[in-house]
C-alpha cells in the first residue's frame, strides 16, 4: 500500500503518469480501499464519471445542401423551438433594444460564407452551443470536486457541529 | 520611438483576430462571428463554467470560434502551435486546463483597461476549436 501513497502524493502533485491515474481509480472503484485513504474516496468517484466527449459534428447548411427532407416532427420541432425562443425573449429580456438580430453574425462553413442572415444565426448559435457543451461538460468533475471540498472542510464541519451543539444545550435548558 | 513601440504593440495584440481571419475563409474550418451577445448566449451562460468568473460589470461586445475538422494529425499539430503563438504574443494569462479522456480545454484570459477577451481551446480527437469573447467595461 505504500506504493498507492506514492502514487497518490505523485497525483496531488500533479506528477502522475496516465497509468499510475488509471491505478487509482481501479482502486478506489474497488471495495478493498484502506480505511487512511477513505477520505478520497468521494473524490475518485466525482472522477470516474468523466465521459468521453463526442467531437461535434458541424452539419453542412441546408442552402448548399439542396436534399432537404420536409416532415411533420421537422415542423413541430421547429414550431416549438421557436415557441421557446419567444418565450425566452418575453421571460428574460422583454425590453432590451441591444439584443442580436440575424445581420449580427458572419458565418464561413467549410470555408463558404452562409449569406442567408437566418441561417447564418442557425448554425452560430448551433457552434456556440456545442462547444458551451463541451466546455460545460469538461469542468463537472472539477465541479463537483469542489463541491466535496467544500462539503468536507473542516472548518465548516466543527461550525456545524458547534451550532448542533448549541441547540442540543438550548433545547435541554 | 513611442510611436514605433505603439505600432508594434498593437500589431502584437492581434494575433489571435489574425489567425482568425487567416483561416475563416479556408475549406477546412467552419468560422463563425457574433457581433453582441444575444439573450439565448446570456441563458447558455448560466450553466457554462467558462463565464462564471467574468464580472457582471463587463458586458459582451461580441465573440467568434473558428473550428478544424480534420483528422490530419499534422494540420491539427501545427494550428494548435499557431494558437499557442498567438496567445503568446497576446500576452494572456493560462486560467485553466482540463483534461478530460482525450479531451483537453484550455481557457484564458486578458484583462486591460479597454476591456476583457476570454479564449477556450478545445482539442478533441479529430477536432481543434477556439473561441474568443470580448467583454467591454460596464458603464
Amino acid at each position: 500500500m505504500d506504493n498507492i501513497d506514492n502514487i497518490l502524493n505523485n497525483y496531488f502533485e500533479g506528477k502522475a503518469l496516465p497509468e499510475e491515474e488509471n491505478r487509482l481509480r481501479e482502486y478506489f472503484r474497488n471495495n478493498t480501499v484502506l480505511p487512511q485513504h477513505e477520505v478520497y474516496k468521494p473524490m475518485f468517484a466525482a472522477f470516474d464519471k468523466e465521459k468521453q466527449i463526442v467531437s461535434p459534428t458541424f452539419i453542412i447548411p441546408v442552402e448548399m445542401n439542396n436534399q432537404r427532407m420536409f416532415s411533420f416532427r421537422r415542423l413541430w420541432i421547429s414550431a416549438a423551438s421557436i415557441a421557446a425562443i419567444i418565450l425566452l425573449v418575453v421571460m428574460f429580456f422583454p425590453f432590451n433594444k441591444n439584443n442580436s438580430s440575424a445581420g449580427d453574425y458572419l458565418v464561413f462553413i467549410n470555408g463558404r460564407a452562409v449569406k442567408n442572415p437566418e441561417k447564418a444565426q442557425e448554425y452560430a448559435d448551433q457552434m456556440f452551443t456545442q462547444a458551451d457543451e463541451i466546455i460545460r461538460t469538461s469542468y463537472k468533475p472539477l465541479v463537483e470536486a469542489n463541491a466535496i471540498q467544500t462539503k468536507m472542510d473542516a472548518s465548516k464541519i466543527f461550525d456545524d457541529l458547534a451550532h448542533t451543539i448549541d441547540h442540543i444545550e438550548s433545547l435541554n435548558q | 520611438m513611442f510611436m514605433a513601440l505603439a505600432f508594434v504593440t498593437t500589431l502584437s495584440a492581434q494575433q489571435l483576430e489574425k489567425l482568425f481571419d487567416k483561416y475563416m475563409e479556408d475549406e477546412r474550418f467552419n468560422y463563425v462571428y457574433q457581433k453582441k451577445a444575444s439573450m439565448m448566449d446570456k441563458f447558455a451562460d448560466l450553466g457554462n463554467m467558462e463565464t462564471w468568473g467574468t464580472d457582471k460589470s463587463y458586458t459582451s461586445t461580441g465573440r467568434q470560434m473558428i473550428s478544424l475538422n480534420s483528422t490530419e494529425k499534422s494540420l491539427g499539430e501545427s494550428f494548435a502551435q499557431e494558437v499557442k503563438n498567438a496567445l503568446q504574443a497576446d500576452k494572456y494569462e493560462e486560467v485553466s486546463i482540463v483534461r478530460n479522456g482525450k479531451n483537453r480545454v484550455e481557457t484564458y484570459e486578458r484583462k486591460s483597461d479597454k476591456g476583457l477577451s476570454k479564449v477556450s481551446f478545445i482539442k478533441n480527437p479529430g477536432s481543434i476549436m477556439v473561441s474568443l469573447n470580448t467583454y467591454a467595461p460596464g458603464k
